[in-house]
Order: C-alpha cells, then structure tokens, then sequence
C-alpha cells in the first residue's frame, strides 16, 4: 500500500477521503488555492501546499502545479476526488508517465468513458441496452432533422465530451431544431472545448438509476447495488437514494450484471459507475462515470463498504475486499446535498462566511461537510458544501430520519438548499416514491417555498421594529462588539479541552 | 425602505413598504406582514400568531429577553431603483450591481451604447453558473466599471446607466 497520497481536490471529498486514507496508515498531502488557505480541507491533512489564484484553470486544474507538488513531497499516488482532475484522460496519464498512482480507471478507459459515442458504441456491442440515438457527430441541421424524424420528437442533442448535465438541448418540434442545434454546439464549445454533438431520443418521465461497480486489476468484478438520483434541476442531482423504490430484485441483479459487463469490454479498472434511464420497465445505457460519485455514501451505508478504501487498494494493485455473493444490501439510505444557494430566489449561488454551524448526528447519521463556523464559501467554486446522509430500515423511515436531520442543521450566513429538501421530503409524490428526472419543476417544488425559517421571522420582526420605534438611522453602521455569539455549547467544550470544566473561569469582556 | 441588516453577523437583505396600519418585510425575499405597536420603551410586533417584545439597549436589540447584535447599513437608493412601471423616467440614473459575488465572465456593453429594457449588460459566474444581469430599463451606458474577467464583490457598481 502507498505511504503518501495527494488529495487534489477541496472541500468535502478531499476531506473524506483523507478520513479513509490517514485510516489506513497513509500520510495525506492536499493542495489549496489562494481563495481556500484556510478552509477545512486544509487542516484535514497531514501537509497542504498552495497551488495558485482562486480561479480554478490556475489552481485545482493546474496539472503542472499539482505534478510538481506530488514530486516534491514525496506522494505515491493521487486520488482526484470528483470534479476538477477527476476525469481527465490526459491528467491520468501524465500521472503514469510521472510514476504516480493515479486512483481512479487506466487514462484509456477514462477517454472512452468520456466519449459519449465511443461508450455507446463499447456498450451496445456488449450486449448492453442503450437509449435509441446516433452513434456519430451530428454535422448538419439538415442530418439532424432526419435523424429526429426517425427517432421521433421529442429529442435531446448532447455533446459528445459532454458530462455533469451540460450541453444537453431538448427538441420538440421540428421548428426548434435550428436553435437548439446551434446553443448546444456553442455550449459543448464553450465548456469542453469541442463543439460535437450527437441526438438520442428525449425520454419522457424517466427515473435515473445508476450503478456502482468495482473492478480489480485482473478484472474480477462485482455490483455494490443502484441509486436512484432521479431529484434533479437542470440534470443537477439534488437528492439520492438506495435502493430505487421502483425496481426489482431481479431487476437488480440483472442491472448489476450489465453494468459490471459494460465496464469490462471498457476495458475500466477501479470504481466506476454505470448510468441507466429506466422507463416503462426497461434499463438503457446513458453514460459511464469513471470517479468516485458526489451520492457514493449512501452505497456505503447500505453495503457497509468503505468505497474509497476498496479505491484505493484495487490501485494498489489488490482485488476487491469482497466478492458478489458476500455483498448484503441493509436498509434504505437516503442523501440530500446541501449547497450554497437559494431555493426561494432561483438556487442563485449564494457565497460568503459561515457564521454559525450546527450539524446534526445520531444513530445513522452522517454528515460529509467542508465547513465550519468561520469557513468561507468562495464564489469560484462549486456551491456544494455539505451532504447530510441518514440510513432507516425503511424508506419511510429514512425520510423521517432525514427530515429529523435537516431540521437540526443549522447553518447561516449563506443560504442553502434545506429549505428545498424538506418541502420534497414533505411531498407526497416524493413520499409515494413517484420520482422522474424533471419531476422538482413539474412539480414546481422549488417555486411554491415562499416563507423562510424561524430566524428569518426574527430578522422581519427586528426590521419592523427598527422601522416603527428607534428608526435605522439609530443603528447605521455601528460596529457592535461580539459579531457572533458563540454557542455556550462551544464555550463548555473548549473550556473542557483546557482542562476539565471548571478550570477556566467564565468571564466578561470589557 | 431598502437597507442590508447584519443580525448577529449574518446579513440579510431588507425591504420595508408601509402599506396602511401595517408593514410588508421582505427579508432575502421572502415576505412576512408584521404589524407593530410601539411603546416608550419597546415594540410589539406580531407576525401571525407569534408575537414578540422587541426592546432596544445599546447596540444590541433584545427580542423576548434574547440579545442580539445589530447593524444596519443603508443601500444608495439609486443603486436598487427598480424599473419603472412604464416607460423609463427619462435622464434617470441606475447603478447596476450584482445579486451575488462572482466573476464577470461576459461584458456586453460600452459606454455610449444604448440599450433595452431586458437586454444582458454582463453576464456572471459564481459556483460554476453563469447569471444574465439585465437591464432595468431603455438606457445609455454612461460608465462601465468593470473588466472581463474580474472577480467582484456583492455590493460593487457593475455600471452607471441613464434612463431615454
């Protein structure tokens, strides 16, 4: 097993795989750019080094940097997390050329994997079902508009190297071929620097059940089971959940069994996972994800299988911990991300400083989080930055769980999406297990969250007072004192920690 | 009456119109219709059902005995003037600025330019999504304040516009 691993990556994942990593006796090293010097990650690890300016393309994308770093401080290998490095073929194998370990699927497969038409192609000859489409570059408005015909409107343009729900474009008539067309060259363009796309049949009320497999370096296989991620806005999963409520378990070994043999004649090693549409009691192939998932813990609440340790032991060059017959598949686990931005005003991406942070806990609770009280969001990021995960014996039980969890998280001076999982969790379709990728606007969800929390009530209540008494002149621009007021719970366990509760007197600033 | 108030360090965004005896409170746009009554020493408001005593000691207002810090600061006015029902009042001067930090990834305008009611003056990233700032009204760019690819903060003037 390695004795080094550079984590290049930030916020929650960078800090749960160095909880797996330093577990099993391996020195963490992590990287930070100029906008996350003193974030969470940081201090999660062993040693971290700066990269750069805040924009990504100088800092967490700086392969030059980040080669360097992993040089000089010794690491063996480096695990990308999602996002950012995580699937660049290139980086992969620039790691190879470098003699580091890159965690993660041999840079080939990676390209396939990437190739939106290369994996349907790879897959189909595999015997796996794929969503009806083209298996090549749409070129001509003229091509695209008989491709439509045959397929049937409505259909969906996607770009080749496309991945995380962009440069996708849905057509229903034939008038509107032209434009969609067209946005999603420039799309596809502008964020993945090729402006080829494809057309598949749009598929209507389709849940999006996903895969997770492991493969070890002399490809011995196995399923860890499905998720279904079918809460989405904009393709943007926004809740996860295993098992799928709609599904079988037939159906879930003969899934799993397609989605191990897909990854195979990828030729794909490690973790991956294989998307599905599921729609009218049939499984098609939608795209690989050569990483480490965002929703990966809830598998590891269900299976009790630490995916990144198995990560990177099949990196390490060792099979699996397990085989198929050993995996049990306990409970129901359900994930809910919280992210930076405001469900009342549109999720627009709301950054800045935590002011005050309270997770929940409790049996089958667990929280994968970046921040802290003080903890900065920066804007130049993704905005999310927690994951609250719960595990029930039921789904029913799950939700209430979950529900219980969120309405004792707390977490202010940004707003965050938990406003929006409670009125999901709250919604009866979502209650009945009736789930479809566009189901949150269908159901306009986000639309119908008018009021806000209890505090907020407070704010209105202090402003129409400020307003009816003193007036705001009598408050402007004062700078009080104590900008926060620190929990009495922390101040009980930092004066423990300075020995024992009694040994610091409480006492009043002047 | 638009102010930012910063309650125990976490700021939020406030919008108070009178409308008859009461009040309608936007705070980060979500509305709530307290109605208050005012002593020598205190304020009643009621929200719904829930009713609080809010007192004022120092910098700090105290809410059913609760201590809390705060501070209000007062937005230009002209920096939030909203579009005009109508037509633009004309000669009319609007300072765009964000709805959030981010980065200008897209500069639409010059100044000299006119340009439409809706039409995108910037467009911004922050948390890898790009937002269209439109517009309020039919205006004349009169000053650009910032770069291509600058990074800015929630409260800079994106531009200085001026109604026709």
């Amino acid at each position: 097993m390695f004795r080094r691993l550079l984590i290049a990556n930030r916020g929650e994942i960078a800090i749960r795989v160095a909880r797996t990593a330093r577990g099993m006796g391996i020195a963490c090293i992590g990287v930070y750019s100029d906008a996350d010097r003193g974030a969470l990650h940081v201090r999660a690890m062993d040693e971290a080094h700066g990269i750069g300016p805040p924009p990504a393309a100088e800092s967490y994308l700086n392969v030059r940097r980040i080669l360097e770093v992993a040089r000089e401080s010794g690491a063996e290998a480096i695990h990308p997390g999602y996002g950012f490095l995580a699937e660049n073929a290139d980086f992969a194998a620039r790691c190879a050329d470098e003699g580091l370990v890159f965690v993660g699927p041999p840079a080939r497969a990676m390209a396939l994997s990437g190739d939106k038409i290369a994996a349907r192609r790879a897959m189909a000859r595999a015997g796996v079902p794929v969503t009806p489409g083209v298996d090549r570059v749409v070129r001509s408005i003229e091509e695209a508009g008989a491709i439509a015909e045959r397929l049937g409107y409505p259909v969906l343009f996607k770009a080749i190297a496309g991945g995380g729900g962009i440069g996708m474009s849905r057509v229903d008539r034939p008038a509107q071929l032209r434009a969609s067309f067209e946005s999603a060259r420039s799309v596809a363009l502008a964020n993945f620097g090729n402006a080829d796309v494809f057309l598949e049949r749009y598929i209507e009320r389709a849940r999006h059940i996903e895969v997770q497999v492991l493969l070890g370096p002399r490809a011995r296989g196995l399923h860890l089971g499905e998720r279904e991620c079918s809460v989405q806005r904009r393709h943007q999963k926004l809740v996860e959940e295993t098992p799928a409520p709609a599904i079988t378990a037939r159906e879930r070994r003969a899934i799993g069994e397609v989605a191990v043999k897909g990854l195979r004649a990828l030729g794909y090693r490690n973790a991956g996972t294989v998307e599905f549409l599921y729609h009218g009691g049939r499984f098609t192939f939608n795209e690989v994800n050569p990483r480490l998932q965002v929703e990966h813990p809830i598998t590891e609440m269900v299976t009790g299988v630490d995916l990144v340790r198995q990560q990177l032991l099949l990196a390490a060059g060792e099979d699996p911990e397990l085989s198929q017959s050993e995996v049990a598949i306990r409970g129901h686990a359900i994930e809910c991300r919280i992210n930076a931005e405001d469900p009342v005003r549109g999720f627009l991406p709301s950054p800045g400083r935590i002011v005050a942070y309270r997770e929940p806990s409790g049996p089958d609770v667990r929280v994968d989080s970046g921040i802290a009280t003080g903890s900065v969001v920066p804007a130049a990021y993704d905005p999310l930055v927690a994951k609250v995960v719960v595990c029930g014996r039921s789904r029913s039980g799950a939700i209430r769980r979950m529900r219980n969890a969120l309405a004792d998280f707390e977490i202010r001076g940004v707003k965050t999406t938990i406003p929006f999982d409670l009125a999901l969790l709250r919604h009866p379709r979502f209650v009945r297990g009736d789930l479809w990728t566009t189901m949150v606007s269908d159901l306009r969800i986000a639309e119908k969250l008018k009021g806000r929390g209890p505090a907020e009530e407070r704010v209105a209540a202090i402003a129409a007072a400020i307003v009816s008494g003193p007036g705001i002149e009598a408050f402007a621009g004062r700078i009080p004192l104590v900008l926060s007021k620190p929990s009495t719970w922390a101040l009980a366990g930092r004066r423990e920690r300075l020995g024992g509760a009694h040994a610091v007197r409480p006492h009043r600033r002047r | 009456m638009r102010f930012d108030l910063i309650v125990d360090g976490e700021p939020h965004e406030v919008e108070v119109v009178r409308r008859g005896e009461g009040l309608v409170v936007r705070i980060d746009g979500a509305e709530y219709r307290p109605v208050t009554r005012a002593s020598s020493d205190a304020v009643d408001v009621r929200i719904g059902r829930a009713h609080r005593t809010i007192r004022f000691r120092g910098t700090q207002v105290v809410i059913d005995g609760d201590p809390h810090a705060v501070v209000v600061q007062v937005r230009d006015e002209g920096a939030t003037a909203r579009p005009p029902r109508r037509k633009g009042v004309a000669h009319a001067i609007y300072e765009v600025r964000p709805p959030m930090p981010g980065r200008v990834v897209k500069l639409a305008i010059r100044p000299g330019v006119r340009v439409r009611r809706g039409d995108v003056l910037v467009v911004l990233e922050a948390m890898k999504m790009q937002n269209e700032i439109p517009a309020p009204a039919d205006c004349r760019v009169r000053e650009v304040l910032v770069r291509e690819g600058e990074s800015i903060p929630g409260d800079r003037v994106i531009a200085v516009l001026e109604a026709t």
